[in-house]
């Protein structure tokens, strides 16, 4: 992945494949240690114990489709070469969370990508997922609620182009700092 | 252009635009639109699914074609990601493999404003219309 933002999108994919209908991302930057964690938490069917213990394994996949199972092997790779961490927890029926952290100065860190960006369009495209956001760094935090947003809108004949762009302004509006070496503009 | 930082600015700009937008037609159609699925798995998102999707949402609208755009998962065609599905009204669904934004433009000019097909559709989900 060409950054972490796109591996965010990748994870809550995985969300979307277990049927949740509820997708909670929260984004912490840590200034002094210079660290970057998100957690994906949904409310889809969560995995059993013998799947936990699979997971990571690249050639394990609950999908028919094909016979590997990439997104969260590759993203294991990425946070262990920054001395990051990956920790997973499912119940079955009940979700799963996936807590992943990059160390922000390790030289193996990719870039932050553009967090926005990924949401804006995530949200876009999947109108029906209620996704809430929670960003937040140093004294600063943004908390967001697709449906809320969505409510605002409802009943305007927009395309997704102009919604899109409406929510990525918002957004960015409310979340550029997270960008900034100490949060602060 | 103002700055919408707050649910109350959000608000305020939906009451403008709706003055601007009521001569849009509106209604459920979604039946009669051009279905437009990018695979959105990791061996899409890694190859560039991510730019596909995103132009397709910002080209339908300006080149005034009537379509939704959904992300769906791997359709086991890793190797010629990104792949995207195109359910144009009434036909059966076309899955275009290595789309990017050039053959994500020949797609639109030529498959949903003519119905002609174009290179790279992944043969094995081809059905031969009857």
């Amino acid at each position: 992945m060409e950054n972490i933002a796109l591996h965010m999108l990748d994870i809550v994919q995985n969300s979307i494949e277990a049927n949740a209908s509820r997708i909670y991302i929260e984004i912490e930057k840590d200034t002094t240690k210079q660290k970057l964690c998100i957690t994906i938490s949904d409310n889809g069917r969560g995995m059993n114990k013998e799947e936990i213990a699979k997971v990571l394994d690249p050639f394990y996949t609950s999908r028919t489709t094909r016979k590997v199972g990439m997104g969260l092997s590759l993203l294991k790779q990425q946070v262990d070469q920054t001395g990051g961490c990956l920790q997973i927890i499912s119940e079955q029926n009940k979700g799963t969370s996936t807590k992943f952290c990059f160390n922000l100065s390790h030289i193996d860190c990719p870039p932050m990508g553009n967090f926005e960006d990924s949401i804006s369009t995530f949200i876009t495209v999947n109108p029906d997922i209620e996704l809430i956001l929670k960003v937040s760094c140093a004294t600063k935090t943004f908390l967001f609620e697709s449906k809320k947003f969505l409510e605002i809108f409802e009943g305007l004949p927009l395309t997704q182009s102009e919604l899109r762009k409406y929510l990525y302004d918002f957004l960015s509006e409310n979340m550029s700092w997270i960008y900034l070496t100490e949060c602060t503009i | 252009m103002t700055k919408v930082k707050t649910l109350d600015d959000l608000v305020r700009l939906r009451d403008e635009l709706r003055q601007k937008l009521e001569i849009r037609e509106k209604g459920d159609r979604s039946e009669q639109l051009i279905q437009v699925k990018v695979a959105m798995a990791t061996c899409g998102i890694a190859s560039g699914a991510k730019q596909v999707m995103d132009y397709f949402i910002e080209e339908l609208p300006k080149r005034n074609i009537s379509a939704v755009v959904t992300q769906t998962g791997c359709m086991g065609y890793c190797y010629a990601e990104p792949t995207v599905e195109i359910t144009l009204p009434g036909k059966e669904p076309v899955v275009f493999g290595h789309v990017n934004k050039d053959k994500a433009d020949e797609i639109i000019e030529k498959y949903l404003k003519a119905g002609e097909l174009v290179d790279g559709i992944i043969p094995q989900t081809f059905k031969k219309p009857s």
